[in-house]
């Protein structure tokens, strides 16, 4: 579904992901960690072209994005994405934000998109907070639609850039929950996430990374059992 | 084949990038050809019957403004130039401490002072400074006493001095409102820390909040002064022979208009970029040093 | 410290206090003199003014010459038009100052500076004598609409740079949420940023046209008939220096009440879109 080949990433002259390898399957939930500033967030807005990589080659479902000829709009709307400062559209309502994207992009009929926005509102449990607006919404509520507006362009893959950080502690659980419902409806996710719990419970796969590289990679059991290398050790003593 | 379009265009990008000199001109040429040939000679000539026939003449500036005394119209820029930039610095003085004390006024807790500020403030901002300018020369008469007026009126650079009043008046207004806004926006939480070291009242305001509000305030002090520059031009209206006016004798005495405000166009460009490139440069320096 | 020198020091304290005082009483005679002579002669002008010049020219101060549209109305006329015309002109310049493609970019920056470096006069005077002279055609136009040109052009490019601060004030996450949902550059731009964009940029848009308000009254330098220049022409009759003045306190009132209110207006609106928003 995802597939990183040598990918190097520069800002100026600072290397921000250096030779990344990895392979994301159909299905599978990958969630990464790491210090900040070790290069998560660029590799994962990598992957709708938030950001440009400059060496190697990422094919995402089949587009190369190292190909100039490639319609990002189109790939963009395959993939969902949730940002850890929410980026709701502060001047339209829950449900116009969620049925925005279908309305122009797939030119969708807007009592279908309307329909359609209940439905992902009920997902998220938050369908009576449809005709508010974002600001009126608890953090915990403004994350959930900001998922079901991702969820809005029905997305093969779903990426989340540290969904939970900028949430009071008693309002990530409610997130986390919606995020396993997807997982075990089988969605590709990509989580950028300090959530050990969550990792635990439902990745597939978890990476470390650090400095631009890729540190460990492996199961979860692998992964907090018995760890290789030593940055791992002591990240993994520091958050748990 | 992918990677090559890839590398081919951006080489292309660095190419241009590198050329850049040369690219730029060419492009602005090709919009002036375009403008030339599309719009003046097919659109006016052609379809509208509108032809220019304009000669350019800069010696005209050469030629002599009053026979007598030999003055050429360089002589009456250069005269305009200087007087701009004189009015602009004295007005700015006397403007910038009235406006400090405009803005202190606004600042404390006596009443009488705040409701005479801000209403002093509010009116000269509403107020167009055409008519301020007309009002205290033509009609602050009536209010003065009369030996002072007939002394004022024999000084032979007096509409100078209404300018001044005028324009400072004018812009006190503005600075007042700049270094009060410049003071507020220090968080209150700065005031209460200091206080909390045990600093005095004043001490916290001169040790903690004014060191940080003067970096705030500068910049739109000079935009301001900026303002002045541009307004001073106003002053014509009362006989002062700023650049402004001179370009007006030059272009009333002889019609050659373009020559005329071209020049005063690029007089004033420079002055403009001058003081900007003074707020970038303070820009530069101090406020990179001054972030917390 | 010796008794003596405490003495001797207290003297000299006491000498320099009554010069203080006497002076600071000095000081202070002059200051209430004067002031009490300019609030007399105020009264006196307030009690003694014929308001019959005011009165009898109203009509002429509010609508100009029979016949012809003028004074304030053809102020506020003016304004309103020039800010509408240079609203359009803002935002295309505005984006165009935004755009990543210098051949877009470099043109607006170019207007944009150089009309923001010169006098509104300097642009006035381009307008009003240049085309004029240039053809027949060209003459028969009213100085006025070139007039409204000028102020276009010279408002337009001070809106292009609130249309780019607006622009820029809203928060980037928003571009690339809208961007990752599919939409495009532009579709983003139409129903995403600008509409916040706009939301932001009202308070100065309502500051640009009290300007623009004020502004018109340059007009008088190329002789169209607005309010300053009926005022001036009213003034100018008169002999009496008085009578010029209430002239131009009455001018300088008008435009008080049309711009205050707008002014206060837009503060307003500032403090309130401050709150809502975070």
């Amino acid at each position: 579904m995802i597939i990183f080949k040598k990918v190097d990433k520069y800002y100026g002259s600072f290397h921000a992901l250096k030779d990344i390898n990895l392979h994301v399957k159909q299905g599978e939930v990958v969630v990464i960690c790491g210090p900040s500033g070790s290069g998560k967030s660029t590799l994962i807005r990598c992957i709708n072209e938030l950001e440009l990589i400059n060496g190697g080659e990422l094919i995402v479902d089949g587009y190369n994005l190292a190909d100039p000829r490639t319609n990002i709009n189109e790939l963009r709307a395959e993939i969902g994405m949730v940002f850890q400062q929410f980026n709701l559209y502060p001047h339209m309502s829950v449900l116009k934000n969620i049925t925005l994207a279908p309305i122009k992009v797939k030119k969708m009929k807007k009592a279908e998109a309307e329909a359609l926005g209940l439905e992902l509102l009920e997902k998220v449990r938050i369908k009576e907070q449809a005709y508010k607006y974002p600001a009126e919404l608890s953090g915990g509520q403004q994350q959930r639609v900001a998922i079901a507006r991702g969820l809005a362009m029905r997305p093969k893959i779903m990426l989340f850039d540290e969904p939970t950080s900028a949430l009071d502690p008693e309002m990530i659980s409610e997130v986390l929950n919606v995020m396993k419902d997807l997982a075990r409806e089988g969605m590709t996710m990509v989580v950028v996430s300090h959530e050990m719990g969550f990792a635990r419970e439902v990745a597939d796969r978890i990476i470390f990374m650090d400095v631009g590289l890729i540190i460990e990679r492996g199961t979860p059991e692998h992964f907090f059992t018995n760890p290789k290398d030593e940055r791992t050790k002591a990240f993994l003593n520091e958050i748990l | 084949m992918i990677k090559k379009a890839r590398e081919l265009k951006v080489e292309a990008s660095i190419l241009i990038n590198r050329y850049r000199f040369i690219f730029y001109p060419l492009y602005f040429l090709a919009i002036a050809l375009f403008i030339y040939f599309v719009v003046y000679k097919i659109l006016l000539v052609n379809v509208l019957n509108i032809e220019f026939n304009y000669k350019l003449n800069y010696a005209i500036f050469f030629t002599n403004y009053i026979e007598a005394t030999r003055q050429s119209y360089v002589d009456l820029y250069v005269l305009g130039v200087i007087t701009t930039i004189k009015i602009s610095i004295i007005s700015l003085v006397v403007a910038m401490s009235l406006g400090t004390v405009l803005a202190i006024f606004r600042l404390s807790n006596v009443k009488v002072l705040d409701i005479f500020a801000k209403s002093y403030i509010e009116f000269i901002r509403n107020t167009p400074l055409l008519i301020q300018i007309f009002f205290w020369y033509f009609g602050t008469d009536p209010l003065l006493p009369k030996v002072f007026t007939t002394w004022l009126k024999a000084q032979s650079n007096v509409e100078f001095a209404y300018g001044v009043i005028a324009l400072s008046i004018y812009t006190s207004a503005f600075i007042a409102e700049e270094i009060r806004a410049g003071i507020q926006s220090i968080p209150k939480e700065q005031m209460e820390a200091s206080r909390a070291q045990g600093f005095s009242f004043l001490q916290a305001m001169r040790l903690v909040i004014l060191p940080q509000a003067i970096r705030i305030v500068i910049p739109p002090l000079i935009s301001q002064s900026l303002n002045l520059t541009k307004y001073s031009s106003l002053v014509m209206s009362i006989g002062v022979v700023e650049l402004m006016a001179s370009s007006r004798f030059l272009f009333g005495g002889t019609a050659r208009i373009f020559e005329a405000l071209s020049v005063t166009t690029i007089i004033y460009l420079s002055l403009s970029l001058a003081i900007s490139f003074a707020l970038n440069q303070y820009n530069k320096y101090f406020l990179s040093y001054t972030r917390y | 410290m010796s008794h003596a020198r405490t003495q001797k020091l207290t003297r000299i304290i006491l000498k320099a206090a009554t010069v203080v005082i006497l002076l600071l009483l000095l000081l202070s005679e002059i200051l209430f003199s004067s002031i009490t002579l300019f609030f007399k002669s105020m009264i006196t002008v307030i009690f003694t003014y014929p308001y019959g010049v005011i009165y009898n020219n109203l009509m002429f101060f509010l609508f100009g010459l029979r016949g012809k549209i003028g004074g304030l109305t053809l102020t506020i006329l003016v304004a309103a038009v020039s800010l509408l015309l240079a609203f359009i002109a803002g935002i295309i310049f505005g984006l165009m100052r935004n755009s990543r493609r210098w051949w877009l970019s470099y043109p607006a920056i170019g207007y944009i500076e150089l009309v923001r470096s010169v006098p509104l006069i300097l642009v006035i005077f381009w307008f009003c004598f240049f085309p004029p002279g240039l053809s027949e055609t060209l003459k028969s136009v009213g100085r006025v609409y070139y007039g409204i040109f000028a102020l276009i052009a010279f408002t337009g490019a001070y809106i292009a740079e609130i249309v780019r601060a607006g622009i820029l004030s809203v928060s980037k996450g928003q571009m690339e949420a809208s961007r990752s949902s599919g939409l495009t550059h532009t579709q983003a731009m139409i129903y995403i940023i600008l509409p916040q964009a706009l939301k932001n940029m009202i308070p100065s848009l309502v500051n640009q046209f009290v300007s623009l308000i004020k502004d018109t009254s340059l007009l008088w330098f190329v002789g169209v008939m607005e309010f300053t220049s009926t005022i001036f022409a009213t003034s100018n009759r008169e002999v009496n220096t008085t009578v010029t003045m209430g002239l131009y306190f009455f001018a300088a009132v008008v435009y008080f009440l049309v711009c205050y209110p707008l002014t206060a207006s837009s503060r307003k609106l500032e403090k309130k879109l401050g709150v809502g928003e975070r």
